[in-house]
């Protein structure tokens, strides 16, 4: 935004008129196209990564997935490409959300099946032991705007004098929607939740296949488990490379495990890696 | 001129450096994602077996004690439906060995057969299947009465190797044998109702999983009117509770009657989870 301020001062204090600045812009054009088109740092990965699925149990498990195929020599899993003059060299890393899920809605008083949970959670509550659970209670009867809820978050923290509308946001990246009803007083329902955090997710980045371009000073990361308290992890590094090295193509499997806690919900549990190269 | 060139420059540089990747930043995301899959139903288990403490019998009415242990509820579903386990039982019966009142020519019977479902209740003095023939020869010709525990005949049946009576009872006759009129045989049954069956449901412990919302029943009496009880509730875990394994025994004290027959009183209690 800077830029174009100082480029229109420019343009106006050096008095540029319209034939002179088309001339300008196809210089630049010209001059900066092949540059743009070769100077790049960039990562790709996958779409998606599926571990492998368990039956919910009494006891902990462990699951197992990979981003990518565990084959070291081919032109599958995260790429990283630069090709920028200089080598300047570059870090990719990988940070993850909590594998979370949000069970189907339960209508626990009442007969109104018109109250839905949507949004995903975002697994900060921790594991609980039962899972959580979002709880909504109406507590003023009425039509949708004028009826009135109290509801619990997963920790039962209370939250009261909510009045209801078509969509309401709780909290943790969950939402309450309530479907044109008359609503009574003591309606309840309720939606588990469950967390698989990433603090029991370890990833171990594999070797690094060089497409082109030289492995030197090209390293893979250490394996570890993710840490971080919020609702994303930090940074973890999957492969680095020094100055003056790394310009190339690069792929790299991340092998993953992932803790399974005893008595989980059943479901879909989903989680958002984000791999960046700087 | 020179201002063109001023600006080519400029702009060139500015192109020149984008171009370079300087505060270059590339991110993508790649999704995650695992399926678990709860088990398809509950499961209950208790031990096979739980044995009354014996007793004499007695002109006085007195009690029994035992235990059902190890009743396991599992709940590997995921679902967080939340669950019930309940108990039923059927009446203690016992059926003692026939006895011979009349028989001509001492052909004797195998016996009577069956578990007695004891829905005659408590008879004073005890209960009796009686069989009698009333027209005499072999098995297959010979006919007998019969008459239940209260006293209700049943006449004119044509013996066979087994003849069903009634509540779980039937005599075993014996093939060889040719009966005469007035052959008359006995067997003595008798009962401790569950009505005086009561249930005291223990503490739970919870092998895996947390005892939030998962509360042991109340210490009551079986009832019902049938041969086997109405349900009865020995634990129950909330909606959104009871993931994992839970334990629990319940102690059972029962009723014994005065003046029972001796023997061993069997019953069966089924445990059922839902």
């Amino acid at each position: 935004m800077s830029e174009s301020v100082y480029l229109i001062k420019f343009l106006v204090r050096n008095k540029i008129r319209i034939k002179q600045f088309i001339f300008l812009v196809l210089i630049i054009i010209f001059v900066c196209q092949p540059f743009t088109a070769w100077a790049a740092l960039e990562i790709t990965s996958p779409a998606s990564a599926t571990l492998t699925g368990k039956t919910v149990s009494i006891d902990p498990q462990t699951s197992t997935g990979v981003i990518g195929d565990s084959d070291h020599t081919n032109a599958i899993g995260v790429k990283v490409a630069d090709d920028r003059a200089g080598s300047p060299g570059w870090t990719a890393t990988l940070t993850s959300t909590h594998l979370t899920t949000r069970a189907t809605t339960k209508l626990l008083s009442g007969s109104n099946n018109t109250v839905d949970f949507t949004g995903t959670y975002d697994g900060l509550h921790g594991v609980k032991d039962p899972t959580g659970t979002f709880k909504v209670e109406i507590t003023t009867p009425g039509a949708v705007g004028t009826a009135v809820f109290k509801w619990w978050n997963p920790v039962g923290a209370l939250t009261e004098s909510v009045t209801t509308a078509a969509s309401v946001s709780l909290s943790n990246g969950i939402s309450v929607t309530f479907a044109a009803a008359n609503y009574t007083e003591g309606d309840s329902w309720s939606a588990g939740v469950d967390v698989f955090p990433y603090t029991g997710l370890t990833v171990t980045p594999l070797d690094i296949y060089a497409e082109s371009g030289s492995l030197t000073g090209v390293s893979k990361g250490s394996s570890e488990t993710l840490s971080g308290t919020g609702a994303t992890s930090d940074t973890k590094t999957i492969m680095t490379a020094t100055a003056g090295n790394g310009t190339g193509i690069y792929w790299q499997d991340e092998d993953l495990s992932l803790s399974i806690h005893a008595n989980s919900l059943s479901g879909n549990f989903t989680a958002t890696a984000t791999l960046t190269v700087s | 001129m020179k201002k063109v060139l001023i600006s080519i420059l400029v702009f060139g540089l500015v192109g020149l450096i984008s171009g370079l990747g300087i505060q270059v930043a590339r991110a993508v995301t790649t999704d995650l994602d695992i399926t678990m899959t709860g088990e398809p139903a509950l499961v209950v288990s208790s031990s096979a077996t739980a044995s009354f403490t014996d007793k004499t019998v007695d002109i006085a009415a007195q009690n029994s004690t035992a235990t059902i242990a190890n009743v396991s509820v599992t709940d590997e579903r995921g679902t967080g439906a939340g669950w019930s386990a309940t108990m039923t039982s059927t009446h203690f019966t016992t059926r003692a060995t026939h006895k011979t009142i009349t028989d001509t020519d001492s052909d004797g019977i195998d016996g009577f057969t069956g578990t007695y479902d004891g829905l005659d209740g408590v008879l004073d003095p005890n209960g009796t299947f009686i069989v009698e023939i009333t027209t005499g020869g072999a098995v297959g010709t010979a006919v007998f009465k019969w008459t239940n525990p209260v006293g209700s005949e049943t006449a004119n049946v044509t013996t066979a190797s087994t003849n069903t009576l009634s509540n779980g009872i039937t005599v075993d006759w014996t093939d060889a044998a040719t009966y005469d009129v007035g052959d008359k045989f006995s067997c003595g049954v008798d009962v401790f109702p569950y009505t005086g069956l009561e249930v005291v449901p223990g503490t739970i412990t919870a092998a895996s999983g947390s005892l939030s919302g998962v509360t042991a029943g109340s210490t009551e009496n079986l009832a019902g009117t049938g041969a086997t009880s109405d349900a009865k509730t020995l634990m129950t875990a909330a909606v959104d509770k009871g993931f994992g394994d839970y334990d629990q025994a319940s102690a059972l004290t029962l009723t014994i009657h005065a003046n029972s027959l001796a023997g061993s009183f069997t019953a069966t209690a089924t445990i059922t989870v839902s």
